[in-house]
């Protein structure tokens, strides 16, 4: 699987912003995780990178609460095109456990088009590869 | 006599409180004061025991109005009950003696509209501009009680 | 000189978690500094209390990624206490097992985190990869790495079996094998020594204005430590040493987790050997009688509060939680004036900040 992907990355190369919208951490630490000795996505080609203009995809972590709502739309603003964004987490995708929270608007789609679910509560760093493997094949 | 006994009586000599301390699950002590008599207590409290610690406040309803809970711990866990009859009526910040008191005192604020005199002005801790600024925990939001 | 601000986040590469730094900067000093955080405010407490006892499980796991069993732990232990209810000798351990290894974790996460922030990227590869095999070791006994589901009101729901002790026991001389690394790092590395000494003072008049806890308050001198002042579970029985330390700085913080790295791995394997036979679960009763409780359990940052009350109803009247972060930030916004710019990633990594703990 990872020989795959490392071929693929090498024709492109995704430079990956991730944001938290409210998330309790679990899937952002499993995502650090990636960039891991265990699981070493840096050979796949994916950089993480700071700054949203120069971003092809945002992985956003967490379900939406109403005071992240503005840094999101403006995260995304700001990446050029072409750009996707890809909810990772439960919470990301339909606001999972904090669904009806006072303060949560719902998962990312709520706000932003989203390219690629990955659920899990947290996502496990091997389901995470999996899926951003499929997505860049499919870009 | 016994560390629970001493405080007691530092509190009795800053004028009675409600009825005799309860203790709850967990082991803390509760004691009930009134407002007026909750910052003369917590000086008294802060010069016989310098390391006093305040753990947490919570705000709550109850039959009564809304109740504030100071969690203290010296050493052993003592909550300082006070009640609020109804909006009108503020606490006295406790900002000046115990500066750790200022997040709790602005959540308590934001999420239950309970009001503390003698400090700037309370501003919103954890909450969007666009809930509109009703406590999300007031009385008939479904913040128990 | 005129000062301008300087906005820090919510998103920015320095902060790990959403939350805002107004900064007020002369020149390369700050001058003042402002937090804003609710970023990653839900609304737990009400959520909390609107759900039954049972499904608050589940959600008080998720309060934080990173200290989700000590979340559920004094959760559980909030929830006994209003039943009247005294878990098992063994689940007690369990669960003491499971705090500690949470602890390894959380310390390596931040140790790496900080290494990151100033620069020590080998560092925080082994960091990481070292605490894989404590989140390895929580996964093999309760299925999960990080959300892991160990608790249930009255006990445990996962035991440790021999082979998982053999296991257990094997993945525990890994980690503290490769910990003279850290120690190395914070005793003989001259150019973290650089980075970390003297930056970020706060002092114990400060720690205790601010009701500072946890290690941050233990790395200024301050003794306060849950699990030896009011123990709870197996620390009845079980005395981790508390290392304290005076320098106040940024690395007397890595002084102090490092040191606490050591000792959890000290229980954990304490814990294999003696771990008392018995039931993994109390049966408890369906309704949680009125009345109300106060819970405090050591964190990996610190004294975690949870306040419980109870109306006689499937659902909790009221869940107040008081996280550790919350003091720390309150203190932070003293200790960044004063800072050189360069030094602002480094305090602010070294703090140990959650913020979901933090905003819930």
């Amino acid at each position: 699987m990872l020989d795959r992907v490392v071929r693929w990355a090498r024709k492109r190369s995704p430079w990956l912003l991730h944001y938290n919208s409210g998330g309790c951490n679990g899937c952002d630490i499993e995502l650090l995780d990636l960039l891991t000795p265990r699981y070493d996505a840096e050979q796949l080609g994916i950089l993480k990178e700071a700054s949203p203009r120069h971003a092809d995809l945002l992985i956003c972590t967490g379900p939406v609460t109403l005071k992240s709502r503005e840094p999101l739309l403006r995260i995304y603003a700001q990446m050029p095109e072409p750009k996707w964004v890809v909810a990772l987490g439960s919470c990301a995708c339909s606001g999972s456990v904090f669904r009806d929270c006072y303060h949560v608007m719902g998962g990312i789609d709520r706000l932003l088009p989203v390219a690629r679910y990955i659920p899990g509560c947290p996502c496990r760093p091997e389901a995470t590869a999996a899926a951003l493997k499929d997505l860049l094949e499919s870009l | 006599m016994s560390p629970i006994d001493q405080v007691l009586e530092l509190l009795r000599g800053q004028g009675a409180f409600h009825e005799p301390f309860e203790q709850i699950a967990g082991g803390d002590c509760v004691v009930s004061l009134e407002p007026s008599r909750l910052l003369p207590a917590i000086r008294r409290m802060l010069e016989a025991y310098p390391e006093l610690h305040l753990s947490a406040m919570t705000a709550r309803h109850d039959a009564s109005g809304l109740v504030v809970l100071y969690h203290l711990w010296l050493g052993w866990g003592l909550s300082l009950r006070v009640v609020v009859p109804n909006e009108t009526v503020e606490l006295p910040s406790l900002l000046d003696d115990m500066p750790a008191a200022d997040w709790y005192e602005r959540e308590a604020y934001e999420l239950y509209g309970i009001r503390f005199s003698g400090r700037q002005e309370l501003s919103p801790l954890l909450t969007s501009q666009s809930l509109g600024g009703r406590p999300p925990m007031g009385p008939n939001r479904g913040g128990g009680g | 000189m005129s000062q301008i601000t300087l906005p820090i986040g919510p998103q920015h590469p320095l902060l790990k978690e959403p939350m805002a730094l107004r900064l007020g900067v002369e020149g390369e000093r700050v001058v003042s500094a402002e937090v804003e955080i609710g970023y990653v405010h839900r609304g737990i407490e009400r959520l909390m209390q609107e759900r039954t006892y049972l499904q608050n499980m589940v959600v008080v796991e998720r309060i934080c990624g990173i200290c989700s069993h000590a979340h559920a732990t004094a959760y559980c232990q909030a929830v006994e206490a209003l039943l009247g209810v005294a878990v098992p000798a063994r689940a007690a351990a369990i669960r003491v097992l499971f705090c500690e290894l949470e602890r390894i974790h959380s310390h390596l996460l931040w140790l790496g985190v900080l290494a990151e922030a100033i620069g020590f990227t080998t560092i925080f590869m082994y960091a990481w990869r070292e605490r894989e095999h404590a989140l390895d070791a929580m996964e093999s006994i309760s299925g999960g790495r990080i959300a892991h589901g160990a608790n249930l009101i009255g006990g445990v729901r996962a035991d440790l079996t021999p082979d998982l002790a053999i296991a257990l026991g094997s993945a525990l001389r890994t980690i503290e094998e490769r910990l003279g690394l850290f120690d190395d790092l914070v005793e003989r590395d001259r150019s973290f020594h650089r980075r970390t000494q003297g930056i970020g003072l706060m002092t114990l008049d400060l720690v205790r204005a601010q009701g500072v806890v946890g290690p941050m308050a233990r790395a200024s001198g301050a003794s306060y430590d849950v699990r030896v002042d009011a123990p709870y579970a197996a620390y009845s029985w079980l005395r981790p040493p508390v290392p304290i330390t005076e320098e106040g700085d940024v690395w007397a913080r890595a002084w102090v987790r490092v040191r606490e790295i050591r000792h959890s791995l000290a229980i954990c394997r304490q814990l294999i050997v003696s771990l008392p036979e018995g039931p993994l679960a109390e049966r408890v009763p369906h309704r949680v009688p009125a009345g109300e409780a106060v819970i405090r359990i050591e964190a990996p940052r610190g004294e975690l509060l949870y306040y419980i009350q109870s109306d006689n109803s499937d659902s909790p009247a009221r869940v107040k939680v008081r996280t550790p972060t919350l003091p720390t930030l309150m203190a932070l916004k003293q200790v960044l004036p004063g800072l050189q710019t360069g030094d602002i990633a480094t305090v602010v990594a070294g703090a140990d900040l959650c913020m979901a703990c933090a905003d819930r």
